[in-house]
C-alpha cells in the first residue's frame, strides 16, 4: 500500500466510508498520519518473542526495515566551530535500537566502504585510538539530525550516500509503503486503538487472549 | 401530476365536492406553497429527529438514493455541467449564491473542503497539526458569505440544495366554476412518485382549517406511513 492509501483506509473506517455527511466521522489525515507514525513504531520496534526474531534484533541489522529504507546522498559540510565534518539528514529517522534506523553510510559510488555507527557517548574513548588514524576509516555519531563524521573526511568524499529507515511520515503519499512480516494487522488494530475506535489488540504473540503490551 | 390534478385529489379526498365550498384559489395555493416548503424540508432533514449525539433524522439530504433522488433537482453544481465555479477574494471572501438553502460538499482541485463551525475556527487556524492549507482547506459559514482558508484559492466548486420553485395554480372564475389555466400556473418541481406526498401534506393543512380532525389523523398516518 502507498502511504495515501494506509491514511485513507484508516481514515474510512473510522469516518464509515460513504456513510451520509452529518454520520461520517470527521477524522483529519494529518492526524492520522501520526497515529499511523506511533503505531509503525510501536510495531516495529516491538520486542519479539518469537526466537527467529529474537535472533534477528540481536544481530546488528534487523531485515524487517529493509523494506521501509531509503537511499539519500547528502552533502558533507564543515563545522568550523567543532572542527568536524557532517551531513544533515534530510528526514527524521525511526528511532530504533542501537541507531540502527540509520542503516549504512557509505561512499555514493562504493558501497563497500561502510562508516562505522558510534555512540555519543563513546567519541572521547575511540578518538585516541591508534586504530583510527587507518587511512579510510570513518565513524559517525548521530546528533538531533546531523550526522558528525570522525577523521579527516573531506579528503576522501564530499557527498555520502545514506540509507535510512523512515518515519512513517517522512514517507511521500505515493510511496509504497511495504510492511514485513504480516504486520499489516496489527499497525491498523494499533492506529485503530490510539484513535480511540477500537480496544487495543493483544500485541504480544503470546498465544492468550489476555491484553498485554510489552 | 399538475398542481391541477393534486387539487382535485385533495378535494376528492376532503369531500368537497359533494360539501360544497372547494378550496378557494388562494388557500390551494397558499397550501399549495406550504406544502412544496415543508416537503423539502422533511427531505433534507428536520433537527426536531435529532437524538443526542446521533444528529441524523429519518430521513435526510444523501442518506440513500432514494432521497437523492427525490432532492436531485435542487442540487446546483457551480464548477458542475451549467454553472461557473464559487469565486473567492483575495481575503478568502465567496458570497453564498441567493438561493442556498443547503450545503452538500465544496471541493477545492477535486479535494474535499472542510466545513466548521466558527466556535472552533481559532483552534484550527492555530493548530500545529491540523492547520488549513492547500491540501487541506477549510471554510465557514456566515450570514451571507463564506470565509475560505488559506485565503488564496480562487475558485472552489460548491454544491448546494436550493429552494423548490413555489407552485401555483392559476384559474379563472367562468360560471361560477374554475376553469384552471395551465400556462400561468407553475408546476411543482418534484419528481412525480412524490406528488401523492405533497398531496396528503395538502389534505393535512386543509383539514386543520376546516376542523375535520379525523382527516388530520389519516393524513398524518399516511404521512408517517407513507401510503
Amino acid at each position: 500500500m502507498t502511504k495515501a492509501q494506509w491514511i485513507e483506509l484508516i481514515k474510512r473506517n473510522l469516518d464509515g466510508g460513504d456513510a451520509p455527511a452529518e454520520l461520517r466521522g470527521r477524522n483529519h489525515e494529518r492526524e492520522i498520519e501520526l497515529y499511523l507514525t506511533m503505531a509503525f513504531d510501536t510495531v516495529l520496534n516491538r520486542k519479539q518473542t518469537q526466537t527467529q526474531e529474537m535472533l534477528a534484533d540481536m544481530g546488528k541489522d534487523s531485515w524487517r526495515y529493509d523494506s521501509l529504507t531509503k537511499s539519500f546522498v547528502l552533502d558533507i559540510l564543515e563545522d568550523t566551530t567543532r572542527n568536524r565534518y557532517y551531513s544533515t539528514l534530510p528526514v527524521t529517522v525511526m528511532s530504533i535500537i542501537n541507531n540502527n534506523g540509520i542503516r549504512m553510510i557509505t561512499p555514493t559510488q562504493d558501497e563497500g566502504v561502510a562508516f562505522f555507527p558510534r555512540w555519543q557517548t563513546d567519541t572521547f574513548l575511540m578518538d585516541g585510538l591508534d586504530v583510527n588514524q587507518m587511512v579510510g576509516l570513518i565513524y559517525y555519531t548521530l546528533e538531533g539530525k546531523k550526522l558528525y563524521y570522525s577523521g579527516d573526511i573531506d579528503c576522501h568524499w564530499k557527498q555520502v550516500l545514506a540509507k535510512l529507515v523512515l518515519k512513517f511520515n517522512e514517507f511521500e503519499l505515493t510511496d509504497d509503503i511495504v510492511v514485513p512480516d504480516g504486520k499489516e494487522l496489527e499497525i491498523v488494530q494499533v492506529t485503530l486503538g490510539l484513535m480511540g475506535a477500537k480496544a487495543p489488540m493483544d500485541i504480544v504473540d503470546d498465544g492468550t487472549a489476555i491484553q498485554t503490551t510489552k | 401530476m399538475n398542481v391541477n390534478q393534486i387539487r382535485d385529489w385533495v378535494n376528492f379526498e376532503l369531500n368537497k365536492h359533494q360539501s360544497g365550498n372547494t378550496l378557494n384559489k388562494e388557500e390551494y395555493n397558499l397550501c399549495l406553497a406550504w406544502a412544496n416548503a415543508e416537503y423539502f424540508k422533511i427531505k433534507y432533514g428536520l433537527p426536531e429527529e435529532y437524538r443526542p449525539g446521533m444528529p441524523l433524522p429519518r430521513q435526510a439530504w444523501a442518506v440513500s438514493q432514494k432521497i437523492i433522488d427525490d432532492l436531485r433537482r435542487f442540487l446546483v453544481g457551480k464548477g458542475g455541467k451549467n454553472l461557473p465555479q464559487l469565486t473567492i477574494d483575495i481575503n478568502g471572501y465567496a458570497d453564498l449564491p441567493d438561493d442556498y438553502i443547503h450545503y452538500s460538499s465544496i471541493r477545492y482541485n477535486g479535494r474535499a473542503v472542510e466545513t466548521i463551525s466558527n466556535d472552533v475556527l481559532g483552534d484550527r487556524l492555530q493548530s500545529s497539526i491540523v492547520y488549513p492549507d492547500k491540501s487541506y482547506p477549510l471554510c465557514v459559514f456566515y450570514d451571507t458569505y463564506l470565509q475560505f482558508y488559506p485565503k488564496d484559492l480562487g475558485y472552489v466548486d460548491f454544491d448546494y440544495l436550493r429552494m423548490p420553485i413555489t407552485p401555483y395554480w392559476d384559474a379563472v372564475i367562468v360560471d361560477d366554476e374554475y376553469v384552471y389555466k395551465p400556462s400561468s400556473s407553475v408546476q411543482l418541481e418534484w419528481p412525480d412518485d412524490t406528488h401523492t406526498d405533497i398531496a396528503n401534506l395538502i389534505i393535512k393543512y386543509a383539514s386543520e382549517n376546516i376542523r375535520d380532525f379525523g382527516m388530520t389523523q389519516l393524513a398524518k398516518q399516511r404521512q408517517n406511513d407513507g401510503q
